[in-house]
């Protein structure tokens, strides 16, 4: 037996199970510093869950389905600098610019059933269409090559007294657009899809169609940029071509800030509970520290060194905190999955189609909550790991 | 019998504590003394006497104020205090005359510590554990708590606890104090079949004037100073002892 020692020491996992069984031993003291620390860990959680759900709630909100990753390109001054074809192709030319896309959006008069309206017109691409969001109700996408069709939007359709959306289909209208050099040109389009965007009434044709009436320069476009962290990027070589930029990120980032601040708000409230809870710990890692003193300077009296006797407790603190906040973890995510699927009913019951999550989990908030838990298990156990290395292993012999 | 070979040697030692009112004490005084390897040494002294001190110092549990307390010609105090730790686990056994335990922990798994300490496995240990307590005749006792063991009981447990890494150096501090003569006759006879038969060293601190001839060497402590005996000198000791006790016995029984 004596002649073979693999290790001058005892094994951590040794540690670990004198921890558990002291723990398991303690079983009332344990269950309540757990709960504790449930409460605690579980209340930070939920309400910084809360937040992030928040947060991406409204920005999907704001931004709906369009892609964010795009820069709105408008030209400083119209009269200074314009947005031709060739200047699209410039931008196109910018690294990591994936895609370019111009629109014309320009004054006209529409002629429907002999009645004339006077809106705004835009002169699209499929991908603008795309990129702006504009979604049809009824009816198919404008063919770009023939120029001949249109899609009006739903507002148009009411000014106009036509109620049902179908029946507009294949209507003839006649669209009139001034060129640059003043002069009205007409053409006949038919009617090939109707849209909900906007409040007043509007319509778009393809870009084909500004084209034949003379109109060369683009009111703005957008750019595709391959990733979010090149934008940027992307912005400044824009603008050093003369253009301003605007980006849904813009929107993004103040929204951002807003719940910076916010969850920050929440981890301040939450954590009044963690710290009585690690107050609670304190407590108990204190009391158990006076109750075995003997015990530890037993071990240490038979060959425990000191730094087990420390390990021990660090390992102790570590168990409570890390039951604490799984399960915590645990309840909170079931308490938003539950508060989550009653609002939802309630929306349902009043016509909201869409569902939607006012909790959000990501990997990385649960990932540093454990991680979080296990720090403060090694801070909260310093002071009564530190004084249990420090026990005199002669306090162990000492005689009543 | 021993090898002749010194295997403790205390050297000067002396060891003082201060009191909290400033005022200091010396428990013991330029203690001199060498125990040799395979012997059989008693300590006798009342309490008091800087018995504990003395004992904790040849322990490698407290260091002495000045003087030095070597294990084979090495420093205990000039080791490391993790190199101390593995020497007070593996090298060295002690049994106290109350023992402590880790309540969580069966009787098994506390005799099996020392071996967790020096970083052996837990089912080799456990099972090193069980045959040690099946030589002191304690099988039954392996899945119990020691609290609900009795004295004499924690006793046989904490001896089964100090053999556990079959140890070349054991230091028994009054083990039969909380037994009956039956139970403290077997430990004695067992500390005598350790130093006979397995040639460990012993070193035994007892009230109990029977035991006194048992040694090789009788050490006399009293007031911090250690008076060295050995041979024939321990009987007519022991002898003299006795007498003078039970002389004075019958003085309390006359008056």
């Amino acid at each position: 037996m004596s002649a073979t020692t693999p290790r001058s020491h005892i094994a951590i996992a040794m540690i670990i199970r004198m921890a558990i069984l002291n723990l398991r031993f303690k079983r009332f003291r344990s269950f309540i510093t757990i709960l504790g620390i449930t409460i605690g860990i579980g209340s930070i959680f939920l309400l910084v869950s809360f937040g992030l759900g928040l947060q991406q709630l409204v920005q999907s909100q704001i931004i709906g389905n369009e892609s964010i990753n795009t820069v709105d390109i408008t030209p400083a001054n119209s009269r200074l600098l314009t947005l031709t074809s060739d200047n699209l192709e410039q931008v196109r030319a910018i690294a990591h610019v994936t895609d370019v896309s111009g629109v014309f959006i320009g004054a006209s008069k529409v002629t429907i059933d002999g009645s004339a309206a006077d809106l705004v017109a835009y002169g699209i691409d499929p991908l603008y269409m795309k990129l702006s969001n504009i979604d049809l109700i009824v009816g198919e996408e404008l063919n770009q090559d023939t120029a001949d069709e249109i899609i009006v939007n739903s507002s148009f359709l009411e000014s106009a007294g036509i109620g049902d959306q179908d029946s507009a289909l294949n209507k003839e209208v006649e669209l009139a657009l001034v060129s640059p050099e003043g002069a009205e040109k007409m053409k006949k389009l038919r009617i090939v899809g109707v849209v909900d965007s906007g409040a007043g009434s509007e319509v778009f044709v393809a870009t084909e169609v500004f084209k034949q009436a003379g109109i060369e320069t683009y009111t703005q476009a957008k750019a595709v940029v391959d990733e979010r962290d090149s934008i940027a990027d992307v912005r400044r070589s824009v603008e050093s071509l003369g253009y301003e930029t605007t980006s849904p990120i813009d929107t993004i980032d103040q929204v951002n800030e807003v719940f910076r601040f916010f969850n920050v708000v929440l981890i301040g409230l939450g954590s009044i509970g963690m710290v009585i809870a690690v107050l609670g710990m304190l407590n108990t890692l204190t009391v158990s520290l006076l109750e075995r003193t003997k015990e530890i300077a037993l071990m240490i009296a038979i060959g425990a060194r000191p730094k087990d006797m420390r390990r021990l407790f660090t390992v102790e603190a570590i168990i409570l905190s890390l039951i604490g906040g799984t399960i915590g973890i645990v309840l909170a995510v079931l308490l938003g999955l539950g508060v989550d699927l009653v609002l939802n009913q309630a929306a349902r019951d009043r016509g909201v189609v869409d569902g939607f999550s006012l909790f959000a989990y990501p990997p990385l908030l649960i990932l540093s909550a454990l991680l979080a838990m296990i720090l403060i298990g090694i801070v909260v156990s310093f002071v009564p790991a530190r004084r249990a290395a420090r026990i005199n292993p002669i306090d162990a012999l000492r005689q009543e | 019998m021993t090898s002749g070979k010194p295997l403790i040697q205390v050297h000067n030692v002396s060891k003082s504590f201060k009191l909290l009112g400033g005022e200091t004490i010396e428990v013991l005084h330029n203690v001199d003394f060498e125990i040799l390897d395979g012997s059989f040494t008693i300590i006798y002294g009342p309490s008091g006497s800087g018995k504990s001190t003395l004992l904790n110092a040849i322990m490698g549990l407290d260091e002495p104020t000045s003087g030095t307390v070597t294990y084979e010609g090495r420093d205990l105090y000039e080791m490391d205090p993790n190199e101390r730790a593995y020497f007070r686990a593996f090298t060295m056994g002690m049994v106290q005359q109350t023992n402590n335990w880790v309540k969580s922990l069966t009787v098994q798994e506390n005799v099996a510590l020392p071996l967790h300490f020096v970083g052996i496995n837990r089912s080799a240990a456990l099972i090193e554990a069980k045959n040690s307590l099946h030589r002191i005749g304690l099988d039954n006792y392996a899945g119990k708590y020691p609290g609900v063991l009795s004295g004499g009981e924690q006793q046989r447990v904490a001896m089964a606890r100090a053999l556990v890494n079959n140890p070349a150096y054991i230091v028994a501090d009054e083990p039969t104090g909380n037994l009956d003569s039956k139970n403290s006759d077997d430990l004695i006879n067992l500390l005598r079949y350790l130093n006979k038969e397995l040639k460990r060293t012993i070193v035994l601190v007892t009230h109990n004037l029977e035991y006194l001839s048992i040694g090789d060497k009788l050490l006399l402590i009293e007031d911090g100073r250690v008076t060295e005996m050995k041979g024939k000198d321990i009987s007519t000791t022991a002898t003299h002892m006795l007498n003078d006790m039970k002389k004075r016995i019958e003085g309390w029984a006359k008056g």
